[in-house]
């Protein structure tokens, strides 16, 4: 159960803990107490580029053990008052311990059980989609009625808009607030046109600051059908005021919490592969205990690329998973960010080897993809949504040994072009608007990717959803 | 020791981050001869070619760029007074850089950050979250060269095109090189804004900024974007793509 009063003793220890500037929590206290665990595990130089897929449990297990002290050590970082809110370790094992293994949300054909998983787990996980990614006004609603085809797509979290009845949304504004009821309305819209009133909903997207969701969130919110707040942290080990705001907003409503956004870079503070892999499970066990999560949301990404695909990324956070589904019962998603843009082969090829290194390693959900690496206002369409929700349930039929060489071959596929990913072909440029059907040059991609996929032991149905 | 040699250990001590290395190397150049511009380009910035690939092999990171960074600025002071006329580095020009208001990510501006410092420029980081009248204050105090903008998110965003328009209204676009980066930020954008740079990648930045200064566009005349190396020029009023 959520406590108000716990998360504002939380709030209290931002206002009093140590002072720390955000300069040195940066460029010393992150990288000097990452550094000095990796050491004491002996956990340093452990990437191996033949295991984009973790076979090592027990590798896992030493990540879990030595992120635990880590995350008791370093605490978070609060950027508003420049304080280090810690946490004992006490406090995290009781947080773990309440967090809960599953959730119930939605209704009528729509209701699911989000549940905990383990590697290799035969429960399919739950795909949930699109991601906050902006569209214009007029074209929310047909966007998301056709991601919303598919039965598998179980949630729905976004897409996003940057404008209000054609007014720039500015963020920290009173147009976030309005364009966060908006985004109610147009997601009611698009359920009801695709029957399924019912639905999940995880919200508020386009709340870039506390206002959106504030606004909103109480609106898509019901008894019957709790929502999920997304509230997305500034970085690695850090919480803000806005994510309090949104901590304070979720539980007061009753909905539940999905904690994270803050992503571990490789070649960043955390440094290494390995260096990242203990930021991001003690981001995440961190958040679970400040903010309550229900749910969390933290990931690791390669600076290099701004990418979570490339061969350390994927291995990274797969070893994340493994070691907190092995350790915890956590439910979470590690993003992905496909970085090619729809009617290309790379998105699905991208998307796939994401969907499948989480999956097979123990994650509970994902949200996605991040077509075109989210860069390009309308550059999403149905079609990769279905696509990615096939391929994330078929991860529950495979092993971590199978999903290794799968994912060795879907790299030979796309790692070279990582750098210069096509950006694709817009929703208007790639979908008819009114039959919600992918053009023919779409389709033939995703099938002929599809069918590389079945060759290759991936067992994936039809990923045309309009053509069923 | 052959000039190829002091130059190397200037470059060598660049890479290892080691400051009084580098003045020591910088040092025993200056005094076999060598032009400062050499020891510079040769010396400097040949040590940060070695770091940018090390970086790229996963070698190094973040907090060893910092240390790099240190010793380049060290070796540009030293330099500085042994530069001929019209040889400047970018060591003295001032660079305003923040995440635009409302908006509380900071990875990505604090590489840009982070690279600009170690390519020589003198970067004065306002954080994240900071307004346009923050960014202004800030430019206008310092006598910055360059309004360094980083956004996510789109809502955020619509402050860069404030911003270039605030210039404008305050009759101070001709000061300021505004340049734009960040997740949601592309070269399309950037032209509707009006600024003078677009850098997808932390390192396209630099190259954006040296380009503007070194060039003899001045601030609100062109828009250079600069995409994983690639650099293309758009004039005011052309069509960009």
């Amino acid at each position: 159960m959520h406590s108000l009063k716990r998360l504002v003793e939380m709030m209290e220890r931002a206002k009093k803990g140590p002072l720390c500037t955000e300069k040195d929590w940066n460029q010393k206290v992150v990288p000097e107490t990452n550094r000095k665990y990796l050491k004491k595990y002996d956990l340093e130089h452990r990437f191996n580029k033949e295991e984009p897929v973790n076979q090592d449990m027990a590798l896992a297990d030493r990540f879990f053990e030595a992120a635990m002290e880590y995350a008791v050590e370093i605490g978070l970082f609060c950027p508003d008052t420049e304080r280090i809110i810690h946490v004992s370790k006490p406090e995290i094992l009781q947080a773990l311990a309440d967090a809960p293994d599953h959730l119930v949300l939605g209704k009528f054909d729509d209701r699911i059980t989000m549940r905990a998983r383990r590697p290799e787990s035969d429960i399919p996980p739950i795909f949930a989609g699109p991601l906050c990614i902006q569209v214009d006004e007029d074209l929310f609603v047909p966007i998301a009625e056709g991601i919303l085809k598919s039965k598998k797509v179980r949630i729905q979290e976004g897409p996003a808009i940057d404008t209000v009845y054609g007014r720039p949304g500015y963020s920290g504004s009173p147009f976030e607030t309005a364009v966060g009821i908006r985004v109610v309305e147009l997601k009611r819209q698009a359920q009801e046109l695709a029957g399924r009133p019912g639905m999940p909903n995880f919200g508020i997207c386009s709340s870039t600051t506390e206002y959106g969701n504030m606004g909103a969130l109480h609106l898509l919110h019901k008894p019957d059908n709790p929502a999920v707040a997304i509230i997305l942290n500034p970085s690695e080990l850090k919480v803000d005021f806005s994510s309090f705001h949104k901590a304070a907003h979720a539980i007061g409503i009753g909905a539940y919490l999905d904690c994270g956004g803050a992503y571990a870079m490789i070649g960043g503070w955390s440094g290494s592969p390995e260096g990242c892999v203990l930021t991001n499970i003690a981001t995440d066990i961190l958040n679970f205990t400040i903010q309550q999560s229900d749910v969390a949301a933290s990931c690791i990404y390669d600076m290099r690329y701004d990418s979570s695909c490339s061969r350390p990324a994927l291995w990274a956070n797969s070893i994340a998973t493994q070691a907190e589904t092995r350790n915890t019962h956590m439910m979470m998603y590690k993003l992905i960010n496909q970085l090619a843009g729809p009617c290309t082969e790379e998105i699905l090829y991208t998307s796939t080897a994401g969907s499948l290194e989480t999956g097979v390693s123990g994650n509970a959900f994902q949200i996605g993809p991040r077509s075109a690496g989210g860069r390009f206002k309308n550059y999403l369409t149905p079609l990769e949504h279905w696509f990615m929700a096939e391929v994330y349930e078929a991860s529950a039929k495979l092993t971590l040994e199978k999903t290794n060489e799968i994912c060795l071959w879907l790299l030979s596929k796309y790692e070279a072009g990582i750098k210069n990913p096509p950006e694709g072909k817009s929703f208007v440029d790639c979908f008819d608007i009114k039959t919600l059907t992918p053009s023919q040059e779409w389709m033939d991609i995703a099938d002929r990717v599809a069918e590389d996929m079945r060759k290759h032991g991936i067992p994936i149905g039809d990923p045309v959803v309009s053509r069923k | 020791m052959s000039n190829e040699e002091l130059l190397m250990n200037v470059s060598n001590a660049i890479v290892v981050g080691d400051v009084e290395g580098t003045l020591a190397g910088g040092q025993a150049a200056l005094d076999a001869g060598i032009p400062a511009e050499d020891i510079l380009q040769k010396g400097g910035t040949h040590g940060l070619d070695i770091v940018g690939e090390m970086f790229e092999n996963l070698e190094i990171f973040m907090p060893e760029l910092l240390i790099c960074a240190e010793a380049m600025k060290s070796l540009l002071a030293q330099m500085k007074p042994h530069l001929k006329a019209g040889a400047g580095s970018v060591a003295d020009i001032k660079v305003v850089i923040g995440t635009c208001f409302g908006d509380m990510h900071d990875m990505g501006k604090n590489i840009t950050a982070l690279e600009m410092s170690l390519h020589g420029y003198d970067v004065i980081d306002l954080g994240a979250n900071v307004s346009n009248k923050e960014f202004y204050r800030a430019a206008e105090e310092h006598q910055a060269g360059i309004i360094a903008m980083s956004a996510l998110m789109t809502t955020s965003a619509f402050y860069q095109k404030d911003m270039v328009e605030y210039l404008i209204e305050q009759g101070k676009r001709d000061q300021y090189y505004v340049i734009m980066g960040g997740g949601v930020v592309t070269e399309r954008w950037v032209a509707e804004c009006g600024a003078d740079g677009y850098g997808r990648m932390a390192t396209d930045a630099v190259i954006v900024s040296d380009m503007l200064i070194k060039g003899d566009a001045g601030p609100g005349t062109s828009t250079i974007n600069v995409f994983q190396g690639s650099t293309t020029r758009a004039d005011k009023g052309q069509t960009l793509l």
